[in-house]
């Protein structure tokens, strides 16, 4: 028993090291402060909110929208052929942020900078996210309730009122906050888009470090954007039982809508139109920057580096974070932490970075490469954690209990429990991470001081407004991104049978 | 179905292994890892592919025989603040593209190597020397005179005074920079304070607002809105038009001349005093002033060189069509508070 608690507390402070620890370097040297004026503080939050509550919004109205058109393809396409068009409608969730802000900027002309853009992008990436999430509620939640209104008579409208609009009241709120919460953590749209008018937290934080250089503000800032998306994670955990749970029903007549398919399709389609369009004059425009195909490679299979590393750091967090999951310590933590954010974290280890300098002989490039690995899966590994391992894990602490009464060790456990039955949302987790690891520029831009890797290397571009070789260069990345988590993927497949059998 | 899952896991081992070697063993000597000699930072649209950095690197590289890394910052305004920040680790020999108006800033915040060059050299112009004084330590390289730069066949061409310009400019059809992450942004601001006062320059701002499209963090960004067509006119260089006639043969991009006065904007260099290799960077600044180099920087840079003479009887030689204003020096707190209502303006726009 007293071995079984060293070992559970051993990794308690693995995670508190590694995720507290970014927090703990930035309070060791600077003390709190909020000296920015009550008028810019209250811009900012208000920006950070308006930004936020109409990404939540616009996201779900067209979302729930679209899930009603999915509810008409599930009934009306083959299994196999849903799962890839629902595949399809994910991607612009799934891949960096950078290639639908650069997918944007190319098509539409003018684009509206500022808190407009920034609510545009943020629903374009949502928009496909929610209209999934919403038809499996929709199922689980209405299925019973529909066939009985569909007997009974009831119309659409009807159904739509008194079942969407007041059975889900609770879970279209959980939905809401679920965007409106990615949308405050994010920087990469605000800080391009948004302008100075459109700053938000997140920028402010940026400003205050990069230009002010003023550690301590941007710490106690980084303290209000702290409270405040963890009060939004804390109310928004329990909704994973909804969408984990396997829909009793897979027909919900009553409330189809095939057009309403349009707008998670236009989504991928305004993703993608402007990239595969650009392709051509892309091609010219590296040519004309005499861009030789080594040049190319080189980064290339860096960013795959990045990714396929990061992915492996992301394991080892998930496999500990099952073997610990019961802990009360350990499942408080993961519903209310929130990452410093890569601004703060980039500073952090900025700050680390001389002394961490002689563990590598001086090899500062491994070292910014390590750093960048680790800070990235940092980032995202608690996101990813709620969105794919949260609720499978909840659901099987009964199992858990019972193996643990019957006298299993932690290591039977996993591999005879645990493993068998998530090892494919394990490799779920990896492989997104993955994808996003191998997309990210800030951190790379602010660690390293070259374009190494190709997503800093398309924001050069992007910036310089080369945007058709940035674009011809962000599809290289996605390919990468989808071969990468293919890969995880793969291996979660090749894991799960293994274990099955 | 054993056969094909393990194939799986060996297939993808090999592959992984192989593009590693691969990628190791095709690599050019350039890109294997080596300590280079001289570590110079400068701002992106120096160091990029595009810029002049790699091929002055080049030049250099090939006389010294020794290596150079070039690591880039965004824009030269964030400089001061990065090597600021970077200050116990120390690793830069050269920091290049500081602009006059952080010249207090920098030399209060970094330390330059001690070694004073010779006011000639470090500021050729007497009547710079004697407006800016002498900036010590650093040397300047290059320089610029900023205006509105629009297209021939629009309207707002015909502005001679920024009244005309405000005027004649329709709505959301300008992009700025953010003066405090960019230095043409920073130059603009300035120009403003300089030439209307400070309440002026803010009421002028006031009415400007509806007009501004949008701001963005850095140069290349705004001017690349301009090319693409999103709006009718950007702050950048007088010699901007110049590119489009070099490099696209488009003669329909014009640099206004404002009866105001035109600012102008400087770009210095300086060694760092953690430099390791102190000789060979001061040594580099000498080549960076050679006019081999400078009429490189005019031609890749589209900016004045230092050297007027290397100007002489070339495109580069329409100085003396704009009335440029003094070089002006602002106070470290007159800067922060111009900064300040900046801000406060820019985020309520």
């Amino acid at each position: 028993m007293v071995s079984k608690k060293i070992k559970y507390g051993a990794i308690i402070c693995f995670f508190l090291f590694f995720f507290l620890g970014p927090y703990w370097i930035l309070l060791t040297h600077f003390s709190l402060s909020i000296e920015t004026s009550k008028q810019e503080l209250s811009i900012v939050i208000y920006n950070t909110l308006f930004q936020a509550v109409g990404s939540g919004l616009v996201s779900l109205i067209f979302g729930v929208l679209g899930g009603l058109g999915l509810l008409w393809l599930s009934r009306v396409m083959s299994h196999q052929s849903y799962y890839w068009v629902e595949s399809m409608i994910l991607l612009p969730n799934l891949l960096p942020s950078l290639f639908v802000i650069l997918s944007c900027l190319g098509l539409l002309a003018p684009f509206p900078f500022g808190k407009g853009g920034v609510i545009l992008i943020h629903s374009l990436i949502n928009v496909g996210l929610v209209s999934i999430l919403f038809r499996r509620i929709a199922l689980v939640k209405l299925g019973r309730i529909g066939d009985l209104s569909l007997v009974e008579g009831a119309g659409f409208w009807q159904f739509f009122k008194t079942g969407i609009l007041g059975y889900l009241k609770i879970e279209l709120l959980f939905l809401f906050l679920f965007v409106f919460s990615s949308s405050m953590m994010s920087f990469n749209v605000p800080y391009m888009i948004g302008g100075p008018s459109g700053a938000t937290l997140e920028v402010l934080i940026f400003e205050k470090l990069m230009i002010h250089q003023n550690w301590s503000e941007a710490l106690g800032l980084s303290l209000i954007q702290m409270l405040l998306i963890g009060c939004v994670s804390f109310l928004s955990h329990q909704w994973h039982e909804d969408w984990d749970n396997r829909p009793s029903r897979t027909i919900l007549e009553l409330i189809e809508w095939k057009w309403g398919l349009i707008f998670p399709l236009l989504a991928v389609g305004i993703v993608f139109y402007s990239p595969l369009r650009s392709i051509p004059n892309g091609l010219r425009q590296l040519e004309a920057l005499n861009f030789s195909m080594m040049e190319l490679l080189d980064p290339i299979y860096k960013s795959f580096q990045l990714g396929f590393w990061g992915g492996v750091i992301l394991l080892i967090f998930s496999l500990l974070a099952c073997l610990t999951y019961e802990a009360p310590l350990l499942k408080i933590f993961s519903h209310v932490y929130v990452s410093p954010g890569p601004v703060l974290l980039g500073f952090a280890f900025f700050l680390i970075q001389p002394k961490l300098s002689s563990f590598f002989m001086e090899r500062d490039q491994q070292l910014n490469e390590f750093l960048i690995v680790l800070g990235l899966a940092i980032l995202f590994f608690w996101p990813l954690f709620r969105l794919a391992l949260a609720a499978p894990l909840k659901n099987l602490q009964n199992q858990i209990q019972v193996a643990q009464v019957l006298g299993a060790s932690p290591y039977a456990i996993l591999t005879r429990v645990l493993f068998p039955q998530i090892v494919p949302q394990v490799a779920f987790l990896c492989g997104i991470g993955s994808m996003w690891i191998c997309g990210d520029f800030a951190l790379s831009k602010m660690m390293s001081s070259g374009d190494y890797h190709l997503a800093p290397m398309i924001k050069s571009l992007a910036s310089s407004y080369r945007l058709d070789a940035a674009q011809l260069l962000m599809l290289i990345l996605c390919v990468l991104s989808l071969a990468l988590f293919t890969f995880w993927w793969r291996l979660g497949h090749v894991f799960s049978r293994k274990f099955k059998l | 179905m054993v056969v094909t899952r393990y194939k799986f896991l060996i297939l993808s081992t090999i592959c992984l292994v192989g593009i590693h070697y691969f990628l190791n063993s095709v690599k050019p000597h350039s890109l294997k890892p080596m300590k280079p000699d001289l570590i110079i930072y400068s701002y992106s649209s120096f160091t990029a592919k595009w810029g002049p950095g790699p091929l002055i690197k080049k030049k250099f590289e090939d006389r010294c025989h020794c290596k150079i890394e070039l690591r880039e910052i965004d824009d030269a305004r964030m400089l001061v603040q990065r090597l600021a920040l970077e200050k116990e680790r120390a690793v830069a020999d050269i920091v290049l593209g500081i602009n006059q108006w952080d010249l207090v800033d920098a030399q209060e915040k970094l330390e330059f190597s001690r070694e004073h060059w010779p006011s000639e050299m470090n500021l050729k112009d007497p009547q710079w020397r004697s407006e800016l004084g002498n900036p010590g330590e650093l040397v300047a390289f290059d320089w610029g005179i900023l205006t509105f730069n629009t297209k021939k066949d629009l309207k707002i061409a015909k502005a001679k005074n920024l009244k005309e310009f405000l005027n004649l400019l329709p709505e959301k059809s300008l992009v700025l920079q953010d003066p405090r992450t960019s230095a043409p942004g920073q130059s603009f601001l300035n120009w403003l304070v300089q030439v209307l006062g400070e309440e002026a320059a803010f009421d002028y701002l006031e009415k400007l607002n509806k007009k501004v499209y949008a701001i963005t963090s850095g140069w290349s960004s705004s001017y690349g809105l301009f090319q693409k067509g999103h709006v009718q006119s950007v702050f950048s260089y007088v010699t901007s038009p110049l590119y489009h006639v070099v490099e696209e043969n488009d003669k329909n991009y014009v640099a206004l001349n404002f009866q105001e006065g035109l600012p102008l904007h400087m770009e210095f260099a300086g060694v760092m005093k953690s430099s390791r290799n102190a000789a060979m960077a001061k040594e580099f600044i000498q080549f960076l002033l050679s006019s081999e180099i400078q009429a490189l920087l005019m031609k890749k840079n589209y900016m004045f060189p230092i050297d007027k003479k290397v100007a002489e009887n070339t495109l580069w030689d329409i100085e003396s069509k704009f009335k440029v204003l003094p070089v002006s020096k602002i106070s470290k707190e007159d800067q922060d508070r111009i900064l300040e209502r900046w801000t406060q303006w820019s985020r309520k726009r």
